[in-house]
């Protein structure tokens, strides 16, 4: 009965075996010099992928990490950029981590990114 | 590619499924020799898998952990040498079917582009050493599938996009070869089959993979572990990885400190992948020890023994 069941869960597993590659992306990338992103930009995505689900502030995430308002989150940045950075918009970036908030995509940390770079213009 | 990892996941499965015939075939031809015992003192090296396995009846709960960059960009004192963040964390409880064969179940954060994974793993050994080099090496084999359960980006180019099911899954079939030599001495090379079901563009659906590590004795209970990865990703991927989306890949290199306390088997280890699965820190390393692109982490292993231990043979 075991030997069944594990032939089962064999062919279902070899089964679902493929080989599929994504699309190429679009664009070459974001052309950091010529885009035009703002505070208000970044803070959209932000509430949307970050703080709509109990998230920063409170809640599942630690205080300081507070993204409730622009300003907040602007002040977060300024004091721990390499935080901010490695764990959103880094090669090794982990966030947003679970509540079942969807992976950033490549365009959206390069934005971020981008504006952090410029000093998290307002226009 | 595709026959490929039909064929070495088949190896894998059939194992498990005749696991119990393959026990008494091999218990059979090395009565009368002695074992050879604690080529390593873990189921696992550094990262990938050892020789070693856990007795019947055996429950391993096992936690693992990775820091983030000590040195480099993301590291130094502002990070505090990367323990503000947890590049990738495992919990998995590991179990002894037989003395040769054990299972697995665990949760993986993940790091790379898939995150939240979930593993099932099955390990067979298929010979123990023996003192008299009757049997003059340990041979075992290991698989795993991995499934993710990470919501599906909306970007259709991200390797993280799923139209199905299946697009989340990722297997590893593995042959482990280790020796020990002497008292102090054990040395693995680990055949490595990586699969992932849905990848980046560019990026490789099937790889291989040449593993290398060893362990020296320093005392009774401590030892000094290295594992060095090769994977074998095309030249083409990597021109592409790095023209269009600055991203060069490095081969995996660990190195730990193992100490055995009780019924604890505690790791200390130092690595530049940030990912503790596999299907991910094999593919998938993008940070190098040059850069200080390195992080210590621990491995904790705390086995129990269940139904007691009158199935014990040693």
């Amino acid at each position: 009965m075991t030997r069944n069941k594990i032939f089962l869960l064999a062919c279902v597993l070899l089964a679902a075996c493929k080989n599929e590659q994504a699309p190429a992306p679009v664009s070459g990338g974001l052309d950091c010099d010529a885009a035009h992103i703002t505070t208000a930009t970044v803070f959209a995505t932000i509430q949307a992928n970050c703080t709509s689900r109990g998230c920063h502030p409170g809640g599942f995430s630690p205080a300081v990490a507070d993204f409730s308002t622009e300003a907040k989150l602007k002040a977060y940045i300024n004091t721990n950029r390499a935080v901010f950075e490695a764990r959103v918009t880094g090669p090794q970036a982990d966030m947003p981590q679970s509540m079942s908030f969807p992976a950033l995509s490549q365009g959206l940390k390069d934005s971020i990114a981008c504006w952090i770079a410029k000093g998290l213009p307002d226009q | 590619m595709k026959y490929i990892s039909t064929i070495l996941l088949c190896c894998v499965l059939s194992v498990f499924a005749h696991a119990q015939g393959l026990d008494k075939l091999f218990d059979s031809t090395a009565t009368g020799h002695t074992k050879v015992r604690d080529t390593y003192k873990s189921t696992r090296i550094v990262q990938g898998q050892s020789t070693e396995m856990l007795r019947k009846h055996e429950l391993d709960f096992r936690v693992t952990h990775r820091f983030g960059d000590a040195g480099g960009e993301f590291g130094g004192t502002k990070t505090f040498f990367g323990t503000d963040n947890s590049t990738d964390i495992r919990i998995a409880f590991e179990y002894g079917v037989s003395d040769n064969l054990m299972v697995g179940i665990s949760r993986t954060k993940g790091s790379g582009d898939l995150q939240q994974l979930y593993e099932g793993l099955v390990k067979y050994r298929f010979l123990q050493q023996t003192t008299d080099n009757h049997v003059p090496l340990s041979l075992a084999v290991f698989g795993n599938a991995v499934i993710s359960g990470m919501p599906s980006a909306t970007d259709k180019t991200s390797a993280a996009y799923f139209e199905d099911g299946a697009d989340r899954l990722m297997y590893v079939a593995q042959a482990i070869v280790s020796r020990k030599f002497g008292d102090k001495l054990s040395l693995t090379l680990s055949p490595t089959y990586v699969h992932r079901n849905h990848v980046a563009y560019m990026d490789m659906n099937n790889m291989f993979a040449l593993g290398a590590a060893g362990r020296l004795k320093l005392s009774k209970r401590m030892g000094f572990l290295a594992e060095y990865y090769y994977p074998f990703r095309s030249q083409e991927s990597k021109d592409y990885f790095k023209s269009a989306r600055g991203l060069s890949f490095y081969n995996p290199l660990a190195v730990g400190l193992e100490i055995e306390t009780g019924g604890h088997v505690f790791s200390i280890t130092f690595t530049n992948s940030t990912a503790i699965q596999e299907s991910q820190f094999i593919p998938e390393t993008t940070t190098s020890w040059l850069q200080g692109q390195f992080r210590w982490g621990f491995n904790i292993s705390r086995r129990f023994t269940l139904f007691g231990k009158k199935d014990w043979k040693k």
